[in-house]
């Protein structure tokens, strides 16, 4: 079998010599200005341990260097070479378009969450504690809202500056009660630092949270064509 | 906060940022993808519980690998 890690343009260039998964040699498969990069299995090395995704990352990195690319879902198998010639050619224009979107362009991810206090409870398990916070489950409600209404209000103050930088943005489904904003932003290369800096200042404007920012990622936030809006978790809904 | 929970939340940052991408962006070929939606959930959990326990682990004083390939170290 063979399994993919990204569709990039430039064919001809040479491929980097950096082993895919079970330290198999990557390989090209060529569709006219597209090419798929591939490695060849004689059984599924897809176990989603930690090692296994760093691979696969590194190496849809590595060809991020020097060509465009769409970055494939970790876990994208196909029998052989010919199904994969065929799904190239059966989706080029839509390959083509993909990368024209998000050539020299990488994305950033920027996540902001509320500290744990002092006591080592975190703020969204008081306000989950109804006995703590209020005395009637209408208050524990409305203390519930509150929470929420500070929440997206904290998040709308972080993202509307940042997409301001960007040239698209996607945000992502909230994964735990702590999380205020999860959001990737798709970025010009020569505006990354310009990007960075904007998150440092907004964490200095907000000293309540806790402001990260990963990357410069391959672009997977922005090129799930049939599943528009798909940042990751929120292709769940 | 501490530095090392500090470190630790950033560690986890990475990775959960990692999984989000790997395992639920990205271009889909056909159908033959390994893990569902339900799965990658499962995915998030797994990796809570191991930053758990290596900061749990640090703060014991054992030593622990650093994880591999911090997206921009």
């Amino acid at each position: 079998m063979i399994w993919a890690y990204a569709i990039c343009d430039h064919p001809d260039a040479p491929l980097p010599r950096r082993r895919g998964l079970a330290h198999a040699p990557l390989e090209g498969i060529a569709v006219n200005g597209l090419l798929a990069v591939v490695s060849r299995h004689t059984q599924a090395p897809g176990d989603p341990a930690l090692d296994a995704l760093w691979t696969h990352e590194r190496v849809v990195e590595r060809l991020m260097v020097d060509r465009t690319v769409l970055p494939l879902r970790f876990g994208t198998k196909l029998p052989d070479a010919d199904s994969v010639r065929s799904t190239l050619t059966a989706r080029y224009d839509e390959f083509m378009a993909a990368l024209d979107r998000v050539r020299g362009r990488v994305e950033l991810g920027v996540r902001a969450m509320e500290p744990p206090r002092e006591d080592g409870v975190p703020p969204a398990a008081i306000a989950a504690t109804p006995a703590r916070v209020a005395r009637t489950g209408r208050d524990y409600l409305l203390e519930k809202l509150a929470h929420e209404q500070r929440n997206e209000h904290g998040a709308a103050a972080l993202h509307e500056p940042l997409s301001a930088v960007a040239v698209a943005s996607r945000r992502g489904r909230l994964q735990s009660d702590d999380e205020v904003l999860r959001a990737a932003y798709l970025v010009e290369r020569a505006d990354v630092a310009r990007f960075r800096a904007l998150v440092e200042r907004l964490q200095h404007q907000h000293p309540e949270l806790a402001v990260l920012c990963t990357g410069p990622w391959p672009p997977y936030s922005f090129v799930a064509v049939p599943q528009a809006g798909a940042m990751a978790g929120s292709a769940a809904t | 906060m501490t530095a090392r929970d500090d470190i630790a939340r950033q560690r986890e940052v990475a990775l959960v940022d990692l999984v989000d991408r790997l395992l639920a962006g990205g271009v889909v070929l056909g159908g033959d993808v390994t893990l569902s939606i339900a799965d990658v959930d499962l995915v998030y959990v797994g990796i809570r519980a191991l930053i758990t326990s290596v900061a749990t682990a640090e703060e014991k004083g054992l030593a622990i690998a650093p994880a591999q390939g911090q997206p921009f170290a």
